[in-house]
């Protein structure tokens, strides 16, 4: 079962620089090749100041700059072999560029526990210069009847 | 940012499909690497589940599919939501359709909806992108 309690919770923020290979990485990975991702000066012709980060890569800086979100999952009550991502969702204030100093903070948005479902949602917010750039949710959920 | 004209988009507009290479063990791997989410779920399976992939390396493919259209600097609010695991072979096609098309005080919006199904047409994510162009 879920401990409530950490509804509210706040997480330790965590400093991520942006890597220019990460954004290619993940860019390949998914099986893409737009040179947007790759390619400066197209980047900056197409109004960017670099390579832009792609949309999910908060992804790569969540669990990369806060590897111990899994032991969180595990103390607040997920069994990680029965744990669902089932949403992700994303808020963009400012394009993300290759060496952004980008600090997380966020925690557990919320829990709810029911006859139905259990279900988290964790947001982190990412700054650079104290300014918010991106905004992640991520909402995973109990794999009932496993 | 975006890479079209606003006035020639109408609500139903349907964006070009993707059809993807189909999904590989190694490509899940891949996509680990490069996220960090190293969850035995994706990269081995469980006790409970085979190896699926990320529901983020999907939203991740929808997100190169609307940036391709419009632009990564025209999306400002993405969320997809996972509907059923795709597991290596699974051959994905990415749709996307403009549901919504307005214009306030703070600029040209489009919102759009982006669906990733099988080759069995079984809905694997959808996602609803709003976009200021």
């Amino acid at each position: 079962m879920l401990d409530q309690s950490y509804e509210g919770r706040e997480f330790t923020p965590f400093q991520c620089e942006v890597d220019r290979c990460k954004i290619k990485e993940l860019s390949l990975a998914a099986g893409e090749h737009n040179p947007v991702f790759t390619d400066r000066q197209l980047a900056r012709e197409q109004g960017y100041k670099d390579t832009p980060a792609p949309l999910t890569f908060a992804t790569v800086m969540l669990f990369w700059g806060y590897p111990v979100i899994w032991d969180r999952l595990t103390e607040m009550g997920f069994d990680l072999s029965k744990m669902l991502h089932t949403r992700e969702d994303y808020e963009y204030i400012d394009p993300i560029y290759p060496g952004d100093r980008l600090e997380g903070r966020g925690g557990v948005e919320s829990v709810t526990v029911n006859s139905l479902a259990q279900i988290a949602v964790f947001k982190c917010t990412f700054y650079r210069e104290e300014k918010p750039v991106l905004i992640c949710r991520l909402t995973m959920m109990v794999a009932e009847g496993v | 940012m975006a890479l079209f004209d606003f006035e020639t988009i109408t609500v139903g507009t349907p964006i070009p499909p993707l059809i993807k290479q189909p999904l590989t063990m190694l490509q899940i791997i891949k996509y680990a690497g490069a996220s960090g989410d190293f969850n035995p779920l994706h990269v081995m399976g469980t006790k409970h589940f085979p190896p699926i992939a990320h529901g983020t390396l999907l939203a991740e493919m929808a997100g190169q599919y609307i940036t391709n259209w419009a632009g990564v600097g025209s999306v400002k609010k993405f969320r997809a939501d996972f509907k059923s695991p795709a597991e290596p072979g699974a051959l994905l096609t990415i749709k996307g359709t403009v549901k919504r098309k307005y214009t306030d005080e703070t600029g040209r919006y489009l919102i759009c909806r982006i669906i990733i199904t099988d080759e069995n047409e079984v809905v694997k994510m959808s996602a609803r992108a709003t976009l200021n162009v």
